[in-house]
């Protein structure tokens, strides 16, 4: 399912987050939202999935504007994964999966979201945690837990933020494999809002690099982390290195001057 | 309990072992019932109530006329006013520490203790008639001003974005308000009044009928039908607003239904009982222990335990220092609290956070 969004503006009271963003993001493909702090990227997101509702402009999710949709089509269609996220009371692993079906269900649980939930379950490898409480888990095996109710919700799109925020290199890696896995697998449309570039650079087909509320510059990684952009919208300089198949690598350096912040920039 | 140390150590119990354990809280209900309805100040044993209960089906097995009256008319209503009261506190207190993601929070929390406690005064001191309800007075008028705390708590939390701390606040703060009313009507009560008000104030179930049981259990049955029905929504609540819009829970709408249905049914038991604390705040825990934190399972599961304990506790007051009863707000939390600070101790994770 495609996923269109024509100039999206949305403020927060008198403070202007987003300014204007066209973007299509098709199905099968991993885009990262990448930038600094407060330029948007989470905003973005949340805006994508209603969470906040966008001041102009529109998002088209497949043919239906996001606007009209009702709530449960709606979590059909897009799941998010949160950055920062803990249950008040313990539940299950399987039971915090299964909150994935609730779009599909309403009190009874059908042997069909079993089995969605168990297949979920066994291709992020948690098959042996069903029964695991999930405060119990470590912050990596949380993320694959989360990354499993997003697919128990079998929905075409979806957003993630910050996935690998506080997770150590394996995990960090496990996770976007799984999800690059899972795109060509299920034919996912994939955003990730991510801080570390490389990751961005290694794992995404297109990058959307904001600043400001607005698009600085979107395309594959090659194109988008360019040493200019970087210091431009990071203030930093930073040499890049190409492979020679089409990958990058950065290698930041030095701040340039003040990062400009969300605020200061207003 | 034994349940509890046959898990292996940090899993869940199975859906098989939950079922083992509703049974084993289902069949120690009967059991209580039995005993709860046997024992009193008159000859009345279990087998004239075991004969009255037959009777219903069989005639003429049937007790004497005066011992079926003590059993049908003094015994029966209270052990059911215990139950559906017990049910109703514990699963309203399920239903309020999910919506609100608190662990500490109970049934009253949108002030209804203090409101009904204000209506009880105001028809005890006062006189005043709220609704016309005659012999009910007391009963009618606490039900009406406990309401009346929970519209107030709410819209006040409702005037700016109702967060869920601006709600509890609000509650507090309504709560605080009627109790200075309280405190108003005692100070300028006579002894004797002064007298009925603390002793209603302590909550106790011997004014029980079958009309209170039927004024509470319907509330109660449809409260909990609509609580079943949003089990999932209340689970997927528990990870937070984002999480569970973004799930396609109507968040807004679930909070001030379940808030509202169970704040009612509360306000329906303590009209009949006066304020009975500690069931609505400590059975859900107890039950979260027992079969987890599946709302699914935690509503039937924390009803059979707030009975349990509520009939438990009132039957243990009825005995305890006969022929002087003591009342069943005071039996629960002196029964009740080591017997929840005993399955803390016990405990082997914590069960909220």
């Amino acid at each position: 399912m495609k996923l269109t969004v024509r100039e999206l503006r949305f403020s927060y009271k008198a403070n202007e987050v987003l300014r204007g963003l066209n973007l299509q993001i098709a199905p099968d493909s991993m885009t990262c939202l990448v930038g600094p702090n407060g330029s948007g990227k989470s905003t973005l997101l949340r805006c994508l999935d209603r969470i906040l509702r966008p001041t102009q402009g529109t998002v088209m999710v497949g043919d239906d504007d996001l606007r009209k949709l009702p709530l449960k089509e709606l979590a059909r269609r897009i799941s998010y994964v949160p950055q920062n996220c803990s249950h008040n009371f313990p539940l299950t692993v399987f039971e915090v999966v299964m909150m994935g079906r609730k779009p599909h269900l309403n009190f009874k649980v059908r042997p069909m979201d079993r089995d969605v939930v168990n297949h979920a379950l066994e291709i992020l490898g948690l098959a042996g945690y069903k029964r695991r409480y999930f405060d119990e888990l470590s912050g990596g095996e949380k993320q694959k837990v989360f990354l499993a109710r997003a697919l128990a919700q079998e929905a075409p799109i979806m957003l993630l933020d910050e996935p690998t925020s506080n997770l150590d290199i394996h995990f960090q890696l496990e996770v976007l494999e799984l999800l690059r896995r899972l795109k060509k697998l299920k034919n996912l449309a994939v955003v990730i809002a991510i801080h570390d570039l490389n990751l961005a650079a290694r794992y995404a087909d297109s990058l959307l690099m904001l600043n400001q509320g607005r698009i600085i510059a979107q395309g594959p990684p090659y194109q988008v982390l360019t040493g200019e952009n970087i210091e431009r919208v990071y203030k930093v300089k930073a040499q890049v290195h190409h492979n020679g198949y089409g990958q990058v690598q950065i290698w930041p350096l030095h701040p340039t001057a003040q990062a400009t912040g969300p605020t200061s920039s207003l | 309990m034994s349940d509890l140390a046959a898990h292996p150590e940090g899993l869940a119990p199975t859906a098989v072992s939950k079922v083992w354990i509703m049974l084993g809280l289902g069949v120690s209900l009967v059991l209580l019932v039995l005993v709860a309805s046997s024992v009193g100040t008159s000859e009345v044993g279990p087998k004239t109530v075991a004969m009255c209960l037959l009777g219903l089906i069989q005639p003429e097995w049937s007790p004497p006329p005066d011992l079926a009256k003590v059993v049908f008319d003094l015994r029966l209503p209270r052990v059911f006013l215990a139950l559906v009261a017990g049910m109703g506190l514990a699963m309203s207190g399920v239903a309020v520490q999910g919506v609100l993601m608190n662990p500490l929070v109970s049934p009253f929390i949108l002030g209804v203790a203090p409101g009904a406690a204000f209506g009880a005064a105001l028809a005890m001191v006062l006189g005043v008639d709220l609704v016309g309800f005659g012999h009910y007075l007391v009963v009618g008028n606490a039900f009406v001003t406990a309401t009346l705390a929970m519209f107030l708590a709410y819209g006040i939390a409702q005037v700016r974005r109702s967060s869920r701390e601006t709600i509890i606040l609000a509650g507090i703060a309504v709560g605080y308000i009627f109790s200075a009313l309280v405190s108003i009507l005692k100070y300028i009560s006579t002894v004797d009044t002064l007298h009925n008000l603390v002793f209603w104030l302590m909550g106790s179930l011997w004014g029980a009928s079958f009309q209170s049981v039927l004024f509470i259990a319907p509330l109660l049955l449809a409260c909990l039908v609509a609580l079943l029905w949003l089990s999932w929504d209340l689970n997927i609540m528990s990870a937070g607003d984002e999480v569970a819009n973004s799930l396609g829970v109507r968040v807004k709408l679930v909070r001030v239904s379940v808030l509202l249905l169970s704040t009612l049914t509360t306000a329906a038991v303590i009209s009949f009982t006066g304020v009975i604390g500690f069931v609505g705040l400590v059975s859900p825990h107890m039950a979260r222990m027992m079969v987890g934190a599946d709302h699914r399972w935690l509503f039937p599961a924390a009803c059979l335990v707030g009975a349990l304990l509520l009939l438990g506790a009132d039957t243990l007051g009825r005995v305890v220092l006969w022929p002087v009863e003591v009342p069943v707000g005071i039996t629960t939390a002196l029964i009740g609290g080591p017997f929840f600070i005993y399955l803390l101790w016990r405990r082997n994770r914590d069960w909220w956070q």
